[in-house]
């Protein structure tokens, strides 16, 4: 009933700790961490089933304060204890969980003591190559280690007791005296050291060896080696007699150890007790003897295999759990990876497609572009075309209208004829045009009495007769010929190319069929005449003076004034100037009719016997 | 008086004159096969240790250097064997009582531990890491024949707990064990129909390696082999009035053949140890300890 004392003085303790208001969080831990200490302390003497309850308050109290090295101790421990037990199953998760815990600690010494106790477990279950793969892993933590570190001899223990299980027991002996090597001052380390030293020098048949290593550790450490060590220590010095060939010895140890494993768990050592003695009392001649421990040692081993058989059956079931947790696990991070990747996938075709589909976009909006583009430049030309044609168009017509303008301008609209600004736009052109030796026959013609038809027929009737005069001198004149309507009833004509005498052919004509011509007005035939007056050009007004075009024309209206003075119906043509010193063109104009008289204008007429008037 | 010396001579004649009687396994007809080996020839005249005989040939060279020692060390009595069954060799229960004196069979050290009070061991005949052995697998189980190393994990190998030696060297290695107690051949049958992939063998003496049974092919694991960590020794009866001497001659017999390299050719003509696999890589290499022992 004491450990339920303990069991209630610690809760009640921790309660009270708890509750305890002013306490620290520092404070509660440190006093966790001294339950803890203490509770080890108890438990150094063995594996006590009584401790657990102890055990797994601290474990709450410590996994409450997140003193996570506390709460991996207590975990390995109550594993110990289930697999001291047997409880394999729950061992192997507890440990298990353990290692998980100590690898998110990342404490190297946390790390080192749990594979430690999980090599342990997995000798026990006989998975040589699990333990041998946690060894490796533990050795590389190791390296980590101060040199001074009491676990590097744990670790080579470990070690050696990994060979010696597996049946390399050279290699056991050479970790142990590397072990050996490292200080130490644990004695509780230094006997398992040494007994094991002892073990492997029995499975190596080195006996004297075994018993001086035996006569060590029982000098040393008895006092302080737990039951099991105790054990192992009567096995080995019995089968160190036995091997030397003390049969008698070796049977009195091995019932002195015999008689300590009864009542206890310890099977192993007890077959192994059993076995050395029907193997001594065989060597003896003891035979009857021999037969029974023979026996017993058959029964010890049958119940060991049951028990290892049950165990094995339990650790594969937890194998198998553990396993089967691991496939799900695996397949579910299968799964999720599956997913990660068809997600991954599934975003990459949509990148893929945002990117085609943006990519098209972009095509699309080049090609709209290029299109707009090309619909713009093909717009942009034709718009240029059609305003190119209408520039084209309009500048025809503005050529046309501006020769239209021209030739309104240049027109008379009642008559069809050029008029006086037509021919100072082109007259100079025509006198440059002239070629040597021809002559321009400046000719002005106006209507007799025009005045009185207008008065007497009206002005509409005027202008059908100025229409009608018009088209008779069109057809009396050549296509060469310049005819203007010089302003009222009076024309112009210019005749290029043409002697006087030609000249005098035409006006005749002109005058006989304006005389001839029967102008219709308003219903009635009207008889109209026309009186002529025309110079040439060029005309020599002097030796060395030739007068100019226009002096030539004033000349011939001077002749048709005078036509109309003398007769009407009557043409005057200048044939030369002949003086014989140079005259003044203006004087020679104002006294025109005087130089005819006088000879100095030679001029001739269609009206015979022209008597120039003064 | 002149009785007296008569009856210890005679007596010392008798010894010297009666045979020596070495203990054989009778489930095999090693008896048959040895004459068959020898072929007229004294067995002290053995020099061409090659197998001229169908099956193991390594009891056969033990029968014969167990004598050829015996003889050089000094012991000139004639060797009679005395045909046992296994299982009384395996207790050595008679050499133990005195009632045999010695076993023309090597053993490994190991099985010998708890009688060394008892037996007296001879000087290794095989040395630790001499015996060496292959994966065999089945012929046409062509996807074995060159496993690498690394994926020895993948391996299945049968073998007998009881098999001490090979227990403990497969072990070592990183491939799976199935422990089956029984015949030997069944679990070449094992191999055979796919039930596990390989079974641990010395190497054959054919030139190509190939394990020939009933038939059947086997052949190793190509570049791999492990070797049996332990050393095998005679074992002579402290009990027997004979023992110590004979245990003395069998000693001193067994050096001299070491020395003449007798014992290397003769174990490497019977193809013990196989020169072809020289080169081949080690599995469990780390039991050697070479270099640190």
């Amino acid at each position: 009933m004491s450990w339920l004392k303990g069991c209630w003085c610690y809760c009640m303790l921790l309660i009270a700790y708890e509750a305890h208001s002013a306490d620290t969080v520092t404070q509660q831990k440190q006093t966790i961490s001294a339950a803890f200490e203490q509770l080890k302390f108890q438990m150094k003497s063995g594996y006590e089933l009584s401790s657990l309850p102890q055990l797994r308050v601290i474990r709450s109290q410590a996994a409450h304060y997140a003193q996570r090295e506390i709460v991996i101790h207590t975990i390995l421990i109550e594993a110990s204890i289930r697999q001291h037990f047997g409880d394999y199953k729950h061992s192997l998760s507890m440990h298990y969980e353990a290692l998980d815990m100590a690898e998110q600690l990342n404490n190297p010494r946390i790390m080192v003591k749990t594979l430690l106790a999980v090599i342990d477990l997995e000798l026990d279950l006989e998975r040589f190559d699990h333990a041998a793969r946690y060894i490796n892993r533990v050795v590389q933590i190791g390296n980590s280690l101060q040199s001074g570190d009491e676990l590097l001899v744990h670790i080579k223990l470990w070690q050696a007791r990994t060979h010696l299980e597996r049946g390399s027991f050279r290699q056991a002996q050479h970790e142990l005296d590397l072990g050996r090597k490292l200080p130490l001052e644990d004695k509780r380390l230094s006997a398992e050291l040494l007994l094991t030293e002892a073990q492997v020098a029995l499975k190596l048949g080195d006996y004297l060896l075994s018993q001086t290593l035996l006569s060590e550790f029982s000098a040393k450490y008895m006092l302080v080696a737990d039951t099991k060590a105790k054990l192992n220590y009567q096995l080995a010095l019995a089968a160190s007699t036995l091997q030397a060939g003390m049969f008698t010895e070796a049977i009195t140890l091995a019932m002195t150890g015999l008689d300590q494993t009864f009542h206890t768990r310890y099977l192993e050592e007890q077959s192994s007790l059993q076995r050395l003695l029907a193997s001594a009392f065989a060597q003896v001649g003891n035979y009857q003897q021999a037969h029974l421990y023979l026996k017993r040692y058959s029964l010890t081993e049958r119940a060991l295999d049951q028990q290892k058989r049950n165990n094995k059956v339990l650790q594969l079931e937890a194998q198998y759990a553990l396993a089967h947790q691991q496939q799900q696990v695996s397949l579910l991070e299968k799964d999720n990876t599956l997913k990660a990747q068809q997600i991954v996938q599934h975003r990459q075709v949509l990148e893929n497609s945002k990117l085609t589909q943006q990519r098209w976009l972009l095509i699309g909006v080049l090609c709209a572009a290029a299109i707009v583009f090309v619909y713009w430049r093909w717009q942009n030309i034709r718009y240029t075309t059609r305003l190119e044609t209408q520039v084209a168009q309009r500048t025809a017509e503005l050529k046309e209208r501006n020769e239209r303008l021209q030739a309104l301008s240049f027109t008379d609209s009642l008559t069809g004829l050029n008029n006086r600004h037509y021919f100072f736009s082109t007259i100079d052109s025509q006198i440059n045009a002239l070629k040597p030796k021809h002559d321009i026959i400046f000719c002005m013609i106006d209507i007799d009495h025009f005045k009185r038809i207008n008065d007497t027929y009206g002005h509409a009737a005027g202008d059908l007769v100025l229409q009608s005069f018009a088209d008779i001198l069109k057809q009396c004149t050549r296509s060469s010929d310049l005819l203007v309507r010089w302003g009222g009833e009076e024309f112009l004509l210019v005749m290029p190319d043409m002697s006087t005498r030609d000249a005098q052919e035409v006006v005749e004509r002109i005058r006989q069929q304006v005389e001839r011509f029967p102008f219709i007005v308003n219903g009635e035939t009207v008889q109209c005449t026309c009186s002529i007056g025309f110079a040439p050009y060029p005309l020599m007004t002097g030796e060395f003076k030739q007068a100019s075009w226009e002096q030539v024309l004033e000349l011939a209206d001077s002749g048709l004034y005078l036509a109309k003075e003398v007769n009407r119906n009557t043409w005057i043509g200048l044939d030369s100037v002949s003086a014989s010193e140079p005259i003044d063109f203006d004087y020679l104009l104002k006294n025109y009719k005087e130089q005819v008289r006088l000879g100095s204008i030679v001029i001739s007429s269609s009206y015979e016997g022209l008597q120039v008037p003064v | 008086m002149k009785w007296c010396l008569f009856f210890l001579f005679s007596s010392f004649y008798v010894q010297a004159q009666a045979p020596l009687v070495v203990d054989i396994i009778s489930s095999e007809n090693f008896s048959l096969r040895y004459e068959e080996f020898l072929d007229g020839r004294s067995v002290l005249d053995v020099e061409d240790f090659h197998p001229s005989t169908k099956g193991s040939h390594i009891e056969i060279i033990e029968m014969v250097l167990l004598q050829q020692a015996l003889h050089l060390g000094g012991e000139q009595r004639k060797v009679i064997f005395n045909p046992k069954p296994s299982v009384n060799i395996i207790e050595f229960s008679d050499l133990i009582a005195g009632e045999s004196l010695v076993l023309a069979r090597s053993t490994w050290h190991e099985d010998l531990l708890d009688y060394k009070g008892s037996l007296f061991v001879s000087e290794p005949l095989v040395e630790y890491g001499e015996y060496e052995a292959g994966f065999y697998v089945a012929k046409r189980n062509i996807a074995l024949h060159n496993m690498p190393a690394e994926r020895l994990n993948q391996l299945t190998v049968v073998a007998n707990p009881r098999w001490k030696v090979d227990w403990r060297a497969l072990n070592n290695t990183d491939v799976n064990i199935v422990s089956f107690i029984g015949p030997w051949e069944t679990m070449l049958e094992m191999v055979e129909t796919e039930i596990v992939d390989a079974m641990l063998v010395n190497f054959s003496v054919s030139q190509s390696l190939v394990l020939n049974f009933e038939g059947r092919e086997y052949v190793p694991i190509n570049e791999l082999k492990l070797f049996l960590p332990d050393s095998r020794h005679f074992v002579v009866s402290k009990r027997h009035p004979d023992g110590k001497r004979v245990f003395a001659a069998l000693n001193k017999g067994l050096a001299i053949l070491k020395e003449r390299g007798i014992l290397r050719k003769a174990l490497t003509e019977s193809g013990f140890i196989n020169e072809k696999v020289a080169p081949w890589h080690m599995v469990n290499e780390a039991m050697l300890m070479r270099g640190i022992q």
